[in-house]
């Protein structure tokens, strides 16, 4: 009994050892492949501006949808509440931390994981599928090289400017709503949100979207290339990408935000 | 000089073995492989031609094994080698311009697009495959010009060795009279071709020497002229389960 359970035990642990390391070479190959995107942007230039194009441009609708009326409920929320105790100028410091700190980024990436990162995942386990990825091989490309590079930069790339983008229309939407309510000039809305402002707030907005960028695409690319023959694999492959993706995301925010603003 | 692909006692092993301890030297010929286990064949091309690591063993061209990393060295080394897959293998994110574009920028940077173009148009011509369908996405395609255009990609870049995975699968009698002339000119050109076909014997026979794998290692070796008359039972074997097909 005593040595199944010890079997079992190892084969767990072996298990976990051999994912992790094929995991962490996928990402050291991601980088290694960095510098070769540049020199083969011939081939690999259309990959990424179509991804941009599909997780940048084509999301900015859902994404202005989620940002305005999240900064709205925030505003209404806070002037529902905060007059009650005496804080109604807290407001302006809750729609900063909130959104700029946390929501932003973590909004921006779930909507992400939900259209590109189940795209990804999808689009890859069907080249495996359809012998694509090994075509690929055949002409001494790398498939690293040709479809997850261009990938994790474009996904990358949208990220960033998506969360600015999340940002600024969510701090609008709050303005929205605030006028609705109490007709406060722009300019004064402005001016009491930018002394709620600090540097490191935006810095921690940047390295939070670069991180989620990185880790959605990796994750994604990764589960998608781990099908193997059959297209039922696929849906699988997706939902654990999608599982894990958010898993991760949430994990580095957490560990984010305890550097920047606990350390 | 003459190109020389050399199998060095090349061990691989899935759930079946499929090849064991296998030895040879292909040179500018027709190779047909036969094996008892004809659903394995695919896989024993791509070990031959560098798309699967085997176990032990190793795929030399010019000296270079062909399964490596992708490294300068070694993308000279697959530019030298073609594929022609049994289905799919078109990227069907892009239409079939950026599919046949995708090998030919890679390894030729320097042909300006019209040449390429010009070359496409000529190759695409001789399947008799219109140029408007340059535009199409794949999944638009029947199966049979999405295989005629597998052999336009690969004869794209010139390859000096050439695998066909069964090539005549899903063709039109039109597109197998093309593929049949062209497998010709490029015997004469003494470009090495190495096939396996489940569905038209007439390919074996055109072969310069056909090899016989049996359990995944080495039988024997002859022109499927000289095979047919054998007594020994696995050829025999082997030659009726092809023809019966």
């Amino acid at each position: 009994m005593v040595q199944k359970i010890s079997l079992a035990f190892a084969n767990r642990v072996r298990l976990f050892y051999s994912k992790t390391t094929s995991v962490v070479s996928f990402v050291f190959e991601i980088l290694y492949e960095l510098k070769n995107f540049f020199l083969q942007r011939k081939i690999t230039r259309l990959i990424l501006i179509r991804q941009i194009l599909f997780t940048g441009f084509e999301a900015l609708g859902l994404i202005s949808f989620v940002a305005v009326a999240v900064g709205g409920i925030i505003i209404l929320e806070g002037s529902a509440i905060l007059p009650g105790f005496g804080q109604s100028k807290l407001l302006y410091t809750i729609l900063v931390t909130v959104i700029l700190r946390e929501l932003g980024g973590l909004l921006t990436a779930f909507i992400i994981i939900a259209r590109s990162g189940t795209a990804i995942a999808t689009e890859l386990g069907n080249m495996v599928v359809n012998q694509e990825v090994e075509s690929l091989v055949s002409f001494g490309i790398s498939p690293v090289l040709y479809l997850v590079v261009p990938r994790v930069l474009g996904v990358v790339l949208s990220m960033m400017a998506l969360t600015i983008y999340f940002n600024v229309a969510a701090l609008a939407g709050g303005w929205f709503m605030a006028y609705l309510f109490a007709p406060i000039p722009i300019l004064d809305f402005l001016t009491k949100l930018f002394s709620e402002i600090s540097v490191i707030d935006v810095i921690s907005s940047f390295i939070k979207s670069l991180f989620f960028g990185f880790v959605v695409a990796v994750v994604s690319s990764y589960q998608g290339l781990q099908v193997n023959f059959a297209s039922t694999e696929v849906p699988q492959r997706t939902i654990k990408g999608v599982v894990l993706s958010l898993s991760w995301v949430i994990l580095f925010d957490i560990l984010l935000t305890a550097i920047i603003y606990l350390v | 000089m003459m190109q020389k692909l050399e199998a060095n006692k090349v061990f691989y092993k899935k759930e079946t073995q499929l090849l064991k301890d296998f030895s040879f030297s292909f040179g500018g010929q027709l190779y047909g492989i036969l094996s008892d286990q004809p659903e394995e064949n695919s896989n024993v091309l791509k070990v031959l031609a560098g798309l699967i690591q085997p176990d032990k063993g190793k795929i030399l061209l010019g000296g270079e094994n062909v399964y490596t990393s992708f490294q300068k060295k070694e993308r000279a080394v697959r530019k030298q080698i073609g594929f022609v897959f049994q289905h799919g293998g078109l990227l069907s994110n892009l239409n079939v311009l950026e599919n046949l574009l995708v090998p030919y920028d890679f390894h030729f940077p320097e042909i300006s697009l019209d040449r390429k173009k010009e070359k496409i148009s000529g190759l695409m011509d001789f399947f008799g495959l219109p140029v408007k369908i340059l535009t199409e996405r794949p999944a638009k395609l029947t199966i049979s010009t999405q295989k005629a255009l597998l052999f336009v990609r690969t004869y794209l870049t010139e390859p000096k060795i050439i695998f066909y995975d069964d090539p005549f699968m899903n063709c039109s009698l039109e597109i197998k009279k093309s593929i049949f002339k062209l497998i010709l000119k490029l015997k004469e050109e003494k470009i090495i071709q190495i096939f396996s076909e489940s569905v038209d014997v007439q390919l074996y026979e055109l072969a310069d020497m056909v090899i016989l794998l049996q359990q995944g290692a080495y039988y024997s070796s002859d022109t499927f002229k000289v095979l047919k008359k054998s007594n020994a039972d696995f050829v025999t074997g082997l030659i009726s389960k092809l023809l019966a097909e």
